[in-house]
């Protein structure tokens, strides 16, 4: 071959390769999001997500709000990619009382036009080669694996996650909170809270995952400090938490369970220990044409004294427990931007601990679909005259798919309240019962629901 | 020569042919711009991808390799986990 012809020959060649190569190296563009209209008739709930309104006389009323959640993600191939998250709510009317992480107008006033994007997740996702560990870095969703009545929550930090056949081992650090000043001349992180998490599952079959987790609180977000930017309350309420538990995933012919337990311990400060524990399961059992889900947890609570021995969480925005698909006990596990449930999403009652059993049923029909639950709800530990009791809600909710990623529903949710909630004198719970002999709290929801 | 000459009219119809899908022939109906359907470059929504993705696992170690099938099971856990995190209730 002649010198012309190899070079015609590596021309037609390089043409060739670039015209197949483009795909392959072209960024996925990844979009979903979600757009969730809901309207409330209710006594309970007013658009907001301090706490139910538990009032003797308490007025029904409508009010209608709106979630629409964007996710954008820039996928450079399998192993590397950007995520990012965004969030606009708005209550129907407006409100313009710093409403959903918003300053000023939720832009549901007349004309629209208010600034409402809130930032959720912006993190790197990436599988290193060297080490074949998956990487999370930067602002992320977490979540504890004990049903979140710990900790979800979006935090800013970087995971680690590593599989070694059976094993998979997780090891992560959040700092979710530094009150230090930007340029503060006391130096660099000394006012922060960290979470340090280390994470072990191991598959023993195919129906059987055992796991271990033990997570780490190092909080100096309070410390009196020469900075005027330490707050007078830190959050969370304690100096340093330990956190040990262990989980399982069990599936037993048509059943699934997951049991967990945890032990917490640590200082609430220089005084007083932490001795805590929590303990729980979810499971889920098909029958007929649905499902029976049930689920139940136990939080420890205090009586005063040396130890203290309430389990402890971050703050009550970051629990959830959405196994339990109450609507008023606890916060709906389709709420959006009125998220709340009658102990202000507090599960342990203020430090009392509690104890919650739930039960239902759901199922599917064509395109109908439908559930009904039971729960019921006390403290742990009562204090002075306080009663235990907190309520039981009865729920049912029926939906039908009006296209396979649009769906709609009406729900309703009445509960019986309990002694502590409904009490006449000091035997109810104020901080939650707003008014001796509240009544019982209802509400009636309908939803229009979009995922893409 | 002949050889170079067939492989510079296959890379010829290969770079002149792609633009071509972009585009529908004269006689034919545009049914995305008039229905939203059969777009060349639609992408599924969330609840497409774990149908396609719980169809493909079900196939099984007949179509796909053990190590393809963990993938498979990676890339739905990954959508659920993705779906799960849009419809969170927080406040």
């Amino acid at each position: 071959m002649s010198f012309q012809k190899k070079l015609l020959a590596f021309a037609a060649v390089s043409a060739l390769s670039a015209a197949t190569a483009v795909p392959a190296m072209a960024l996925e563009n990844e979009f979903h999001g979600m757009f969730k209209f809901m309207g409330y008739q209710t006594n309970a709930l007013a658009g907001g997500d301090t706490k139910d309104i538990l009032r003797k006389d308490a007025h029904s009323g409508f009010f209608a709000e709106q979630r629409a959640r964007i996710m954008y993600i820039a996928k450079a191939n399998d192993n590397l990619k950007l995520v990012t998250h965004f969030e606009l709510d708005t209550r129907f009317g407006g409100i313009s009382t710093g409403y959903k992480g918003t300053t000023g107008n939720d832009s549901g006033n007349l004309d629209a036009d208010a600034l409402t994007l809130e930032t959720k997740n912006i993190y790197l996702d990436f599988n290193e080669p060297a080490t074949g560990a998956n990487f999370k870095v930067g602002m992320q969703p977490w979540a504890d694996a004990y049903g979140s009545l710990f900790l979800l929550a979006d935090m800013t930090g970087a995971i680690a996650t590593k599989k070694v056949d059976a094993f998979t081992g997780q090891l992560g650090w959040f700092r979710f909170d530094d009150n230090t000043a930007a340029n503060a001349i006391t130096g660099p992180g000394q006012l922060t809270a960290d979470l340090i998490v280390a994470d072990g599952k191991f598959a023993i079959n195919k129906d059987i995952t055992v796991g271990a987790t033990y997570y780490n609180i190092q909080n100096d977000t309070g410390l009196s400090s020469a900075s005027t930017t330490a707050p007078t309350v830190s959050i969370p309420n304690y100096e340093l938490l330990h956190m040990i538990g262990v989980n399982a995933d069990i599936n037993v012919g048509p059943a699934n369970i997951k049991p967990f337990a945890a032990y917490q311990f640590g200082d609430q400060n220089s005084a007083k220990d932490i001795s805590a524990y929590m303990m729980g399961a979810v499971g889920k059992v098909k029958a007929g044409p649905g499902a029976v889900n049930f689920s139940g947890f136990y939080l420890s609570g205090d009586k005063g004294g040396t130890n203290n021995n309430a389990f402890q969480i971050v703050t009550t925005g970051t629990t959830y427990f959405n196994p339990a698909n109450m609507w008023l006990l606890i916060r709906p596990n389709q709420a959006i931007n009125t998220s709340t449930s009658l102990t202000g999403n507090d599960m342990t009652v203020g430090g009392r601990g509690s104890i919650g059993v739930f039960a239902g049923y759901e199922g599917a029909m064509g395109k109908t679909f439908y559930n009904a639950n039971a729960g019921y709800m006390r403290t742990a530990e009562a204090r002075g005259n306080e009663k235990k009791s907190l309520g039981t809600e009865v729920n049912a909710q029926v939906g039908y798919k009006i296209f396979d990623n649009l769906s709609a529903s009406a729900a309703v949710a009445y509960v019986f309240l309990g002694d502590a909630l409904n009490g006449k004198g000091t035997d109810r719970i104020t901080t939650y019962a707003q008014t001796a002999d509240a009544d019982n709290p209802y509400l009636v929801n309908l939803q229009l629901s979009y995922a893409f | 020569m002949r050889k170079m000459a067939m492989m510079l009219a296959a890379s010829l119809f290969m770079l002149s042919s792609v633009p071509a899908f972009a585009q529908t022939a004269t006689d034919q109906r545009d049914e995305c711009l008039l229905a939203s359907k059969n777009c060349m470059n639609q992408v599924d929504d969330i609840q497409q991808r774990i149908r396609k993705l719980n169809r493909e696992i079900e196939k099984g170690t007949r179509v796909y390799t053990p190590q393809e099938l963990k993938k498979l099971q990676d890339k739905l856990k990954e959508t659920d986990d993705i779906l799960r995190n849009l419809e969170r209730p927080d406040s």
